[in-house]
């Protein structure tokens, strides 16, 4: 297998608020990210010679993006894949810039979650086999198998939401821009046990875009620009409620997709090659199983880390540096590129108070489905080469 | 002879007391309590319950019984359907063969024995090898009417046979009559009764004493020879009344359960039968009736089989009767019976499409699973590849439903719609292999534990798509 190291270059990105855009339709949303992308890349939208548009379910069809930008018959691809879609249309696009088939590609994800006057996600079971599932649910029975086999308890994965909240709150973006003390995350209503609403990411309208092109036009362009230093993509057979074996306290999905990104990477230390990661913390059990699967920590021990502080803004290995789905949002289509903004803007140096010192290589982590049945992307990007 | 086989009994966990009932309408109260059914049962799962226990599929391995029954009928006044047969869907939760007759008698407390009876006559006319005749009511009553306390929830079950029969039918007498004494319409929502004293005098105390006479004198066997006394109707002292006008003796008139378990309806003579019969002893005479626009009466002798039988069952209406738990509130009770209205969920139920259920009837109803026949991996619901050697269509049918199981994980979910939250999503581990995820009830959500034992109940999991969609939960097992 050839690897994508440092083929593809990013070299404009955009990102609304996330939030409860009320006064915002996702055309809204899509041209202002869009537009920001444009320009951030100093590009026109008439050279965009192709584009992916990612979203779970605020549309259908390659139209949705060509409507609001008034693209003119180039090829536009709708991309699906749970809540790891934005990442899966930036991996298509990648592919196709690598190939050399387009020079310049548009990638955008977004999601118009609060018009359906509900909390959470929309679609429900339509067989009684599996029914009663919910978000939350699901991860929660990760949250209570990985207590009992670790003898840890609510008050880590409160930490995760503090440290979220903390970073939010330096993130004129995020949809809440609030610190939270850990009695406040200990002590709030409980949604699905051991989880309460302080481990829950929010229901968040948001649209994100990145502008792509290869390596060589960059470098020519003379434009700040990261590369993509590895892209992996793990769908897992989704048998985790069938299959005894399965622990329900790792997720192999991220393991997979990890291992296949860090190969193209050359990465083989995680800890300590990896500047600053943002990783989907959609609940913040979810968060402390991703330190172990993605190599940060060995299996069982991230509390430690927690407790010590390793992930927060100022320690060895920051994560979620942004606020994370916990702080910034979860419009679905729009997260992976969201994850993949903060990480182009910490590593050519704008991401303001919440700037890692130096950073030269960043993990963005998309992970769609429920324990037992995951679809993962993780894609590292750096400083060029 | 004809006669009984197996008989089975269930109760629901709920408990509701007369206290708390006339606490809520401010009044005097009355000591006991009546049975409740759990918010995702109806007069199908309880059916279905009490001929699980019937067939002794709770006793741990095959059903005992199942493969030679060649009828089931259902007997009920409040089936979930007006035009659905019930029967059928039981056939299914029990894992019936499919070429069996199936039938629903309804209309009437007194269906309960006129499926016995047919289910007799069937075995008489060779038409029939076994008969389970399931009976289960869910009944309504107004708020605040005696109704209220003296109704109870349950289901009873007679397995009917030729061969091993542990009460042998004696004699049979039945007799219809007209008159308006109770009812129901189709839109009431609960049965009204013309003027007690009438109901009665003219009704159930001088019809059900003509039909024991009637029996008795046919049989050739006099009153005193008669050792219990199993029936229905409104409350303990006229079912003594009826007995006493008959020329029996009250005291032969067994405990009804009126004050634990309440007046279960058209359940009533086949659960009371049931309880009855799990301290019977050989010889003994026991005299069935019930009564609705007439009476049905069944002697019936107990054998020395019965012993043989009491070794190999461990569950009946005693045992579900040690499960009772108290329910907490007046309030829960009427959310229950769907008699008040709250905070509706923000979200629509789910859709469900009949298509799937019917394509996945096996799976869903009776809970069959597979055994790779490649690798001998179970696993539930069926794959097409084998979750674990990815072998392609080697899965033998394996059915879950008499499968004990430990819990693996579970949440106490509040966001998903429930009736009574949280719902307990659970994450199970079958003894002998295989997992399921699935739904817990009848449990304290605060004694819910990772390594708890389970077993699997018949449950409503809700209304969608226009129709009642049944599924299987597992439940503390103790």
């Amino acid at each position: 297998m050839k690897s994508i190291a440092d083929q593809v270059a990013i070299i404009g990105m955009g990102c609304t608020k996330f939030g409860e855009n009320w006064d915002q339709s996702a055309d809204d949303m899509i041209l202002e990210a869009c537009s920001e992308a444009f320009a951030d890349a100093r590009v026109r939208p008439e050279q965009i010679e192709a584009a992916w548009v990612g979203t779970l379910t605020s549309g259908v069809s390659g139209q949705t993006l060509s409507r609001p930008l008034k693209l003119q018959y180039i090829p536009v691809t709708r991309v699906e894949n749970m809540c790891a879609t934005g990442q899966d249309a930036l991996r298509n696009a990648a592919f196709a810039v690598a190939a050399g088939v387009y020079d310049l590609v548009l990638v955008a994800g977004f999601e118009k979650l609060k018009d359906s006057g509900l909390s959470g996600l929309p679609g429900a079971a339509s067989s009684v086999i599996g029914a009663g599932n919910t978000a939350p649910g699901g991860f929660a029975l990760a949250a209570n198998r990985y207590f009992h086999d670790y003898g840890i308890g609510k008050e880590t994965l409160a930490k995760i939401a503090v440290k979220n909240h903390y970073n939010g709150a330096r993130n004129p973006k995020a949809h809440f821009q609030k610190e939270i003390s850990l009695e406040q995350a200990m002590r709030a209503p409980m949604i699905a046990s051991p989880l309460g609403l302080f481990d829950c990411c929010p229901t968040t309208d948001g649209a994100a875009a990145a502008i792509i092109t290869r390596r060589e036009l960059a470098e020519q362009s003379g434009h700040r620009f990261v590369t993509i230093k590895g892209m992996g993509l793990a769908v897992g057979p989704g048998t985790g409620r069938i299959d005894e074996s399965f622990s329900f306290t790792a997720f192999p999905e991220t393991q997979k997709a990890a291992q296949q990104a860090y190969e193209q990477a050359g990465i083989t230390d995680p800890r300590h090659q990896i500047s600053m990661a943002e990783v989907h913390d959609c609940f913040t059990i979810t968060e402390l199983i991703i330190y172990e699967d993605l190599g940060f920590c060995a299996p069982g021990t991230a509390a430690k880390d927690v407790d010590s502080g390793t992930f927060s803004l100022q320690g060895e290995l920051p994560v979620n540096t942004d606020g994370g789905l916990k702080s910034f949002g979860h419009p679905i289509g729009a997260s992976g590129l969201r994850m993949l903004y903060e990480c182009y803007n910490q590593l050519t140096c704008r991401a303001g108070r919440r700037q890692v010192p130096n950073p030269k290589l960043a993990l963005a982590h998309n992970l769609g489905g429920n324990p037992g049945s995951f679809t993962c992307s993780v894609i590292i990007v750096g400083s060029p080469n | 002879m004809a006669g009984i086989v197996s008989h089975g009994g269930y109760v629901p966990r709920y408990r509701l007391s007369s206290e708390i009932i006339a606490a809520a309408w401010g009044e005097r109260a009355a000591p006991g309590c009546r049975a409740v059914a759990n918010a995702d049962e109806d007069s199908l799962t309880l059916a279905t319950e009490a001929a699980l226990d019937a067939l002794l599929m709770r006793e741990g391995g095959d059903a005992q019984f199942g493969s030679t029954v060649d009828t089931l009928i259902f007997a009920s006044t409040t089936s979930p359907y007006l035009e659905k047969q019930t029967s059928a869907t039981i056939a299914w939760s029990c894992d019936l063969r499919r070429d069996i007759r199936t039938y629903d008698i309804a209309n009437s407390l007194r269906a309960g024995t006129q499926a016995v009876l047919t289910g007799l006559d069937s075995i008489a006319a060779g038409s029939a090898r076994q008969v389970v005749v399931t009976s289960a009511d869910l009944r309504n009553s107004a708020p605040k009417s005696t109704a209220e306390t003296s109704f109870g929830d349950g289901a009873g079950a007679l397995l009917l046979g030729k061969d091993k029969v542990i009460a042998e039918l004696v004699s049979v007498y039945s007799m219809a009559d007209e008159i308006t004494d109770s009812w129901r319409g189709s839109s009431d929502p609960f049965a009204r009764s013309w003027e007690e004293r009438f109901a009665q005098t003219k009704g159930y105390l001088s019809v059900v004493p003509e039909a024991i006479r009637a029996a008795l004198a046919k049989a050739k066997i006099s009153p005193k020879e008669i050792d219990r006394v199993v029936g229905n109707g409104p409350d303990g002292r006229a079912l003594a009344s009826a007995a006493k006008a008959a020329g029996l003796d009250p005291a032969k008139v067994v405990d009804h359960l009126f004050g634990s378990v309440g007046n279960t309806g058209t359940s009533a003579p086949l659960l009371v039968l049931s309880h009855t019969l799990e301290s019977a002893s050989a010889g003994e005479r026991i005299l069935l009736f019930s009564y609705g626009n007439g009476a049905d009466v069944l002697l019936f002798e107990v054998t020395p089989e019965i012993e043989r039988y009491r070794q190999a069952k461990s569950r009946g209406v005693s045992y579900y009767m040690m499960r009772a738990a108290p329910m907490k509130s007046y309030e829960q009770f009427m959310k229950f019976r769907n008699l008040i209205s709250t905070e509706g969920a923000r979200r629509d139920p789910p859709s469900a499409s009949a298509v799937q259920m019917w394509r996945d009837r096996d799976t869903i109803y009776r809970l069959y699973g597979m055994k790779c026949k490649a690798c001998g991996a179970l696993q539930y619901p069926p794959q097409r590849l084998c979750y674990k050697c990815r072998a392609a269509d080697q899965g033998e049918p394996v059915r879950f439903s008499d499968k004990r199981s430990t819990l693996f994980t579970f949440t106490l979910d509040y966001l998903n719609a429930d009736i009574d939250p949280p719902s307990v999503m659970s994450v199970i581990n079958f003894e002998g292999g295989g997992r399921m995820y699935c739904m817990m009830t009848d449990r304290d959500p605060e004694k819910v534990a990772i390594g708890m034992p389970l077993e699997m109940t018949f449950r409503k999991i809700y209304e969608a798509g226009g129709f009642k969609n049944y599924y299987w939960k597992c439940r503390p097992f103790d």
